[in-house]
């Protein structure tokens, strides 16, 4: 009954910001269809270019990644770093970089594809590297013994093999891009509008929102059928971990520190531009440093929210059948509509903040992040469960001693990755916030007063904020780990 | 491991406290009261007018100002609807000519005295309403480099030629008011069917439509464009801040459109005659003066340029009226919009 | 005897129901029968961890299917052994001990003893996923049988070990069971191994009717 009661109540949270908004619109509730579709035409085609060449330009850097894995691991910490840098780089500076570095830069699609792809390539490679280790370890090895090519390997046992887990990683970024919403707002030139834009549209311009209340399910609708179209991801983790770097290939190292060069080199030059004014910089005095600091401290409230939230999610045991399928579909939330139902709900002043910002990347980021393997991995905990209660084991008990133990690292890492980019936000705290108090922010309001250098040279320290707040998740992690051990 | 947790929950405890106490003896200092004034980011940030502003009426009111942002007026009319009467708003800064009918049919507003404002001759049109102060305003027109041989001046239909093909950036009318602007700048000077014929060949022509001004000045100035729709007072800014003469604002054959800002006091205000005393205060020589330095507009009263280097900007010798349509019309025209932009899309 | 009466079970592609079966509350009652016959989704309906539609348990007097799970005071070892791989082998067995709220004076001797009939010394305290094969299936033993649960369930707990650690492990669980006089339930499709250890054997189709 409580397990019951849990489940419903986590599945209400989820969807709050579209009750909030649903009982607050009193308006018609009328659409334009030739826009919708106009809509979803332009969603599903550049989220589906987009994840296809992140998955394509992913999957050559992760055979460098294969490659250096076991026999280079400080290169290959390197490559790894490199890979996630766009993650921690808020979307803004990715894109001016990008935009730098390319003259002239192809507006519209392609130039949406571009930037996704710089963005979320690195990560795409992790992924795959990581289900390879876990679903190319047993088999790799009698490959090469019996004197496989790696071509052959590929073709015949590889792709086969790992299928499911390409479809699924596909299916994972198509929903991310589907959603995206400062890329095609800011690179789509305006002409190939997607849902998530339309919507934020008609939330800004007018005021019946419900408009956007629709778009936002049809969006949701759309995600959910999506995400049922691809095979669910495993439920097993393989504990042999062989070599397979005779697997792997240069050419995907020497992919990454291309892209990642070009990436830093017209970064840096934005940046030294900036430096030529960092006397400017003068007039926010200490607020800098505070700025700072609150950034730093709303990363950390967002991960002990998250942190807190995974630990009640384990407090379920078994995830009831309803809500896997529910997160399974719930992959990308809508942005705005999400944004705007927490204003509507919380009082407005300044210090609601402090909550709002953390909840709404708490509701925006754990569909993913479930999706992402976190829900794998706590169901693969079920036959343990199962016996732990046949033991006599109260839920208290097995969340304390069997599942949050196994699920804690995890967790801590799905949490750091989502206060890393909590620090680097703008986009969500310029709603839910009432003034410029993170870097994020400051960065977003010198760009929209003339001032584009400085904006890239401070975001400098917004990547020294993220970085350091994901090195101390990191280092809380590597701590634990070794107490376990000893 | 305990003792690294309690370290960190430490760190914790002393980052929230601190910023909590900053802020605490900025509110409740002397139970002075808190004039909310609702305002776009760049009117609140360092760079804006908004500090100096702040410190000056501090200084004579015996009261605090605080800032409630939203990132332009479109978000700001939202977040009015929202939280205005939740967070108190005493005062609005920010509108432009076209959402002055919005916010009049969504909420009320207290009645203004402009008597006593000696306008510059350009701007008397704007005055034409009970509730909204005009405290700075721009004019239109299009920012290039010199060095870049393009004409200075230009027309809108010189526009289409092959050299400004993916050169041009202008913003989206749905979520810029600059957008909205040239939209019905091409409307008003060419009538509305030759209007939105041109407008389906800009389609074609323009590089992109931004979603903000500042998106399409940064496409600008990192040279993916070679013109923007900007304000002839875009050039000094970069005169002053950067030292840097090659930016001109390129002069139109056509009447220039004009941007209004504008300030009013919401009829559910707390602090009314604070709020009345501050829009005193932005109207006032010093005031006008901190507007037009932070903002780079032009001032609203008469003689506050003169001894500037905003002296030197050229205000174009034909002005569009100033106008003020109404919600229907400005809807009806983005509709068209959206569905020119669909169709150039397909 | 302890008697299953009413067991209704419905699935999605079958459907199960005893109306009356009598088990051997001591000794090892042994159910036979193929790969797909429903045994384990009998011996989860009993434990508590499989949905029903209905389901009586007499014990000594009591209906144990009215009881939640962790009140029933069961052990069960299932096929895959689900050990805890955080926890050393040691730690596995103490969880049991610690969720009955065992005192550490019977817990320490009955420890003592399955740590001698086991020959667990080795390895109590190895991780429990760098256990071997045999290791892993005594641990589970341990762990189910540490607090004389009133019944054990054992589900085909053999089949993962290779063929010469199977029979000295068939032996080793029916001293166990001997000694500790805990009545059990054990599946299995091996008629080696039901003629090894029954006292009693029963065929699934002697007790159950299955729709499909």
């Amino acid at each position: 009954m409580q397990r019951s009661l849990l489940g419903f109540a986590i599945l209400l949270f989820l969807i709050s910001p579209v009750i909030f908004l649903l009982f607050s619109v009193t308006g018609g509730f009328q659409i334009q269809i030739d826009e919708l579709l106009w809509a979803v035409k332009n969603s599903f085609f550049q989220s589906f270019m987009s994840a296809f060449f992140c998955l394509f330009f992913g999957f050559i850097a992760a055979l460098g990644l294969i490659k250096t894995h076991q026999h280079r691991p400080a290169i290959h910490a390197v490559l790894v770093v490199l890979c996630l840098i766009p993650q921690f780089i808020p979307v803004v500076v990715v894109l001016i970089s990008v935009m730098n570095g390319l003259q002239p830069f192809p507006m519209g699609l392609p130039g949406i594809i571009i930037v996704h792809v710089v963005s979320y390539f690195g990560m795409t490679a992790i992924l795959i590297q990581n289900q390879a280790q876990e679903v190319l370890s047993q088999t790799s090895q009698a490959a090469q013994v019996i004197g496989s090519s790696r071509f052959m390997f590929y073709r015949k046992i590889g792709f086969p093999l790992l299928r499911k887990d390409l479809i699924l990683i596909f299916t994972y970024l198509t929903a991310v891009f589907f959603s995206s919403f400062s890329v095609p707002l800011i690179v789509g030139g305006g002409r190939g509008t997607t849902l998530e834009v339309l919507i934020f549209e008609k939330m800004r311009l007018s005021s019946d929102w419900s408009p956007a209340v629709i778009l936002s399910l049809v969006q949701t609708a759309l995600l959910f059928v999506l995400s049922f179209l691809a095979i669910k991801g495993r439920a097993k983790f393989s504990k042999q971990q062989a070599s397979l770097s005779w697997l792997g290939s240069y050419a995907g190292v020497f992919l990454i520190l291309i892209i990642m060069a070009a990436f830093f080199a017209s970064f840096a030059s934005a940046v030294v531009d900036g430096l030529s004014q960092i006397g400017n910089l003068s007039i926010y005095g200490t607020d800098l440093i505070e700025a700072f600091l609150a950034s730093l401290f709303l990363a950390f409230l967002t991960y002990s929210a998250v942190m807190g939230f995974l630990f009640a999610f384990c407090g379920l045991g078994r995830v009831p059948h309803y809500l896997d399928t529910f997160l399974n579909g719930y992959i990308a939330p809508s942005t705005a509509l999400t944004c705007f139902g927490l204003l509507v709900y919380f009082p407005a002043d300044f210090y609601w903040s402090y909550i709002k910002i953390p909840l709404a990347f708490l509701l925006l980021s754990l569909p993913s992040l479930y999706r992402l393997g976190w829900g794998e991995k706590l169901k693969s905990l079920d036959p343990q469960i199962q016996i732990a209660r046949s033991l006599g084991a109260g839920s208290f008990q097995i969340l304390k001693k069997i599942t949050w133990p196994q699920m804690k690292s995890h967790s801590r890492f799905m949490s750091g990755l989502v206060a890393t980019w909590v620090c680097g936000d703008f986009a969500i705290s310029r709603i839910l916030s009432t003034r410029d108090f993170t870097l994020g922010l400051i960065v977003e309001s010198l760009m929209t007063s003339y001032r584009l250098s400085l904006a890239s040279l401070l975001s400098l320290l917004l990547i020294l904020a993220s970085g350091l707040c994901f090195f101390i998740v990191l280092g809380l992690d590597y701590v634990d780990n070794r107490k376990f051990k000893n | 491991m305990k003792h690294f947790i309690l370290f960190l929950g430490f760190i914790f405890l002393f980052l929230f406290v601190s910023h909590v106490n900053k802020n605490q003896s900025l509110l409740t200092g002397d139970q002075k009261p808190v004039i909310k004034v609702f305002a776009y980011s760049s009117f609140t940030s360092k760079w804006g007018p908004g500090p100096q502003l702040k410190t000056l009426f501090e200084q004579k009111c015996n009261c605090i100002i605080e800032f409630v942002e939203g990132s332009d007026s479109g978000i700001l009319l939202q977040r009015l609807k929202v939280e205005g009467q939740k967070l108190g708003a005493d005062l609005v800064v920010g509108f432009d000519q076209f959402d002055l009918q919005k916010a009049t049919v969504e909420m009320s507003w207290r009645a203004l005295d402009f008597s006593k404002i000696d306008a510059d001759s350009q701007i008397k049109a704007a005055m034409k309403n009970e509730y909204f102060v005009p405290y700075d305003w721009g004019v239109l027109s299009f920012v290039a480099r010199k060095s870049s041989g393009i004409s200075m001046t230009l027309s809108l239909d010189d526009l289409m030629q092959t050299q400004f093909a993916s050169k041009i950036a202008l913003q989206d009318p749905r979520t810029s008011s600059v957008g909205l602007q040239f939209l019905m700048w091409v409307l008003k000077v060419k009538g509305e069917e030759e209007g939105f014929e041109y407008i389906k060949k800009m389609m074609k022509q323009v590089h992109s439509y931004s979603p903000s001004w500042s998106t399409a000045y940064g496409l600008f100035k990192s040279e993916q464009v070679d013109i923007v729709l900007s304000y002839v007072t875009s050039p000094l800014f970069h005169q002053i801040e950067e030292k840097n003469s090659d930016f001109v604002a390129l002069e139109m054959i056509e009447p220039q459109p004009l941007q209004v800002e504008f300030a009013g006091i919401p009829s559910f205000c707390g602090n009314c005659e604070k709020a009345e005393e501050f829009i005193n205060l932005m109207m006032s020589p010093e005031g006008q003066k901190i507007l037009m330095e932070k903002n780079y507009m032009l001032p609203v009263l008469k003689n506050v340029r003169t001894g500037t280097p905003f002296d030197s900007v050229k205000v174009p010798f034909r002005l569009l009226e100033i106008e003020f349509p109404s919600l229907t019309q400005v809807e009806s025209i983005l509709v068209k919009w959206s569905e020119i932009r669909r169709e150039a899309s397909l | 005897m302890s008697t299953i009466e009413n067991l209704k079970i419905k699935k999605k592609n079958f459907q199960l129901s005893i109306k009356h079966w009598e088990i051997l509350d001591e000794g090892i009652h042994v159910l036979m029968g193929p790969s797909g016959s429903g045994k384990s989704t009998i011996l989860k309906a009993m434990i508590g961890i499989e949905d029903i539609q209905s389901l009586n348990w007499f014990y000594k007097g009591e209906d144990l299917a009215l009881l939640p799970v962790e009140k029933r005071n069961l052990g069960a070892v299932f096929q895959t052994w689900d050990l805890f791989p955080h926890m050393t082998a040691f730690e596995n067995v103490k969880f049991a001990a610690d969720v009955r709220k065992m005192k550490s004076d019977d817990f320490n001797s009955q420890w003592e003893w399955l740590q001698e009939k086991l020959k667990m010394k080795t390895f109590a305290s190895t991780l429990a996923d760098r256990l071997s094969g045999g290791e892993k299936q005594r641990t589970a033993f341990a762990r189910a049988i540490v607090t004389k649960p009133r019944f054990l369930l054992l589900d085909e707990p053999f089949s993962a070990l290779d063929a010469d650690l199977r029979h000295e492990s068939r032996l080793l669980l029916r001293d166990l069971v001997r000694a500790q006089k805990i009545p059990t339930l054990m599946v299995t499709h091996d008629l080696d191994e039901a003629r090894l250890l029954a006292d009693k054997m029963t065929q699934i189709d002697e007790v159950t009717e299955i729709l499909r």
